[in-house]
């Protein structure tokens, strides 16, 4: 145990070290909410992995290709088409992101259609469905904890262990903002991707070399998807796909990261990096755990297979070093949340309405991170049987963003009555068909319910989009909007009807 | 992105990326353990190989607009 908590406490150590020593005071909420748009490709691309690969994967996912096999791919294309999607927006999303001090997500929907009541409902949307995953990232570290005991801490004590850890973690956080953030993503998400995807490749080498395990060994129904005739529906492994790959820039907290980087050319540097990294490490977390579960020593424990197998390879030393590399995944995970969470209870929720100071939006942001903390710190070491199911419905609620978000930046005939409307009735029908089918829909051959209440969505936004067409003023400030993104360095020509 | 040859070149690989990655038809077919890709089972060359596809895609697009100084 002296060995899995000094490295657990080393890591820590580190990571604090660094939060200390680039410590920076904060001139503008922009500085606090996005770091002053300051970081370059490497960060970003750190900066992303740490917040899209939570160390859940770690347990949850890795426990899917134990038990199911090759369908646990299914996020690795997902992860990279959203990284696509990424570079197809990046340069509009970063030239109004700098020229208007957008700061959030909700800052965006509100400049593109021109309403302060957008930013509200779309901050509602992103608080209250990020926060299930919050809850659900604290009770993961109780499965870290509970190995990091050597399974001598019970499942509750395990959880109040690991959500004081991070509630500890935050104080930085909270202090920091966006740039402990950022700074702190790039420490752990060399320890998570970079560390970790050594130790998934030697954990291969070491099964392959010490236990004969090869991939012909895997049962051949592990290689089975999903399809014609399968029980979840021709269209649910595509339904999976095309919700992960829109969800990913809808959730605040992987969208704010468009805004942290100090260049559009940062932004694509960090998606030709952050691809070909994560793609590397998520594959081989899979390969990993689909051959450690023929080993018998593992094959009725799927969940547990990262901890078990690493224990088993490297002793209690290299068990210590997977719950670090968990940890350091979690972490940035759960930061991201906070911070993006807080960044929107000032910036548009509290002060969408009335012109702030600086001073005070910060000190709002701080309190609603110090405020989430507690909150989620408190409800993660509560029995919460339907968590799990309000985080899946989330999912497919958020995604109901998609639509005016993606559609909003390319094109420029959407409107404020689309966008509200079929974000707000896709949402609906969302939850509607979550709660009546929970998970894939039978008439609808698997797809799930957001997908289906995206094509909801679409039809609204589109029907709107002719049905109401701009005024001309409307149509003159979108299209210069749509102009400023269009030419190189034009931030000194913007016209003025834009601010 | 301009509407350069090369532009357009990206704008299509990038448009297979999707095609690749999400029609059914083609999961479908790889579903299984057989044919073998190089050794290994087809459901997992697949995702692999769509993978190495999106990352190509990416990189290249990167360094072609890198090259071209298309990028500020």
């Amino acid at each position: 145990m002296l060995v899995t908590f000094g490295l657990a406490l080393l890591f820590m150590a580190l990571v604090i070290l660094v939060l200390r020593r680039t410590h920076q005071p904060d001139r503008s909420f922009a500085d606090y909410a996005v770091g002053g748009r300051s970081f370059d490709g490497l960060y970003q691309a750190m900066s992303f992995l740490n917040t899209w690969y939570p160390g859940a994967i770690f347990v949850a996912f890795a426990g899917l290709a134990a038990a199911r096999g090759a369908i646990a791919f299914y996020p690795l294309t997902y992860s990279a088409l959203t990284v696509v999607l990424m570079y197809l927006i990046s340069r509009r999303v970063w030239i109004w992101g700098s020229r208007f001090e957008l700061c959030t997500q909700p800052d965006l929907f509100a400049l593109r259609y021109g309403s302060r009541h957008i930013r509200t409902i779309a901050a509602l949307i992103g608080v209250i469905s990020g926060f299930p995953w919050l809850v659900l990232g604290m009770q993961a570290l109780g499965t870290l904890f509970r190995f990091m005991s050597l399974q001598t801490l019970n499942f509750d004590a395990a959880v109040i262990a690991g959500v004081a850890l991070m509630v500890v973690r935050q104080f930085w956080t909270v202090r920091m903002g966006m740039r402990g953030v950022v700074i702190s993503d790039m420490v752990q998400g060399v320890i998570a991707y970079v560390l970790g995807t050594l130790v998934i490749l030697g954990i291969i080498v070491w099964m392959r070399a010490s236990r004969g395990v090869a991939i012909s060994d895997i049962p051949p129904q592990m290689f089975d998807l999903p399809g014609r005739g399968s029980k979840e529906g021709p269209l649910y492994l595509f339904a999976l796909m095309f919700t992960g790959t829109l969800g990913g820039w809808c959730w605040p907290s992987i969208f704010v990261r468009l805004y942290t980087a100090n260049g559009v050319r940062s932004l694509k540097q960090s998606a030709a990096i952050s691809v070909p990294l994560g793609s590397l490490f998520y594959a081989s977390l899979v390969i990993m755990a689909m051959m450690a579960s023929t080993l018998p020593e593992l094959a009725k424990r799927p969940d547990d297979i990262w901890f078990a197998v690493n224990q088993m390879a490297g002793g209690n030393f290299m068990l210590g070093i997977a719950c670090v590399i968990v940890l350091a995944a979690s972490m940035g995970n759960i930061d991201g949340g906070i911070q993006a969470a807080g960044a929107q209870i000032a910036n548009d929720l509290v002060g969408n309405y009335r012109k702030l100071p600086t001073a005070h939006l910060i000190v709002i942001a701080k309190v609603g991170m110090a405020a989430v903390t507690l909150l989620a710190a408190w409800l993660a070491c509560q029995k919460l049987p339907q968590l799990f199911t309000l985080a899946v419905l989330s999912y497919q609620g958020i995604i109901q963003l998609a639509i005016p978000q993606f559609l909003g930046i390319a094109w420029k005939r959407g409107n404020l009555v689309g966008a509200i409307g079929g974000m707000v009735t896709g949402f609906l029908v969302a939850v509607l068909l979550e709660l009546q089918y929970s998970g894939p829909i039978p008439w609808a051959y698997g797809l799930t319910s957001g997908v289906v209440a995206l094509g909801v969505n679409l039809l609204i936004y589109v029907v709107a989009a002719y049905a109401f067409p701009h005024a001309p003023a409307e149509r003159n400030r979108v299209d210069s909007l749509f102009g400023l993104a269009e030419r190189p360095r034009t931030e000194s020509s913007a016209p003025n009807a834009l601010a | 992105m301009r509407t350069t040859p090369a532009g357009w070149f990206v704008m299509i690989w990038f448009a297979a990326d999707m095609v690749i990655a999400l029609l059914p038809p083609l999961y479908w077919a790889a579903s299984g353990p057989t044919p073998t890709f190089f050794g290994v089972p087809m459901a997992m060359a697949y995702f692999l190989c769509v993978a190495v596809f999106i990352s190509a895609s990416v990189a290249v697009a990167f360094w072609g607009e890198r090259r071209t100084d298309d990028l500020i």
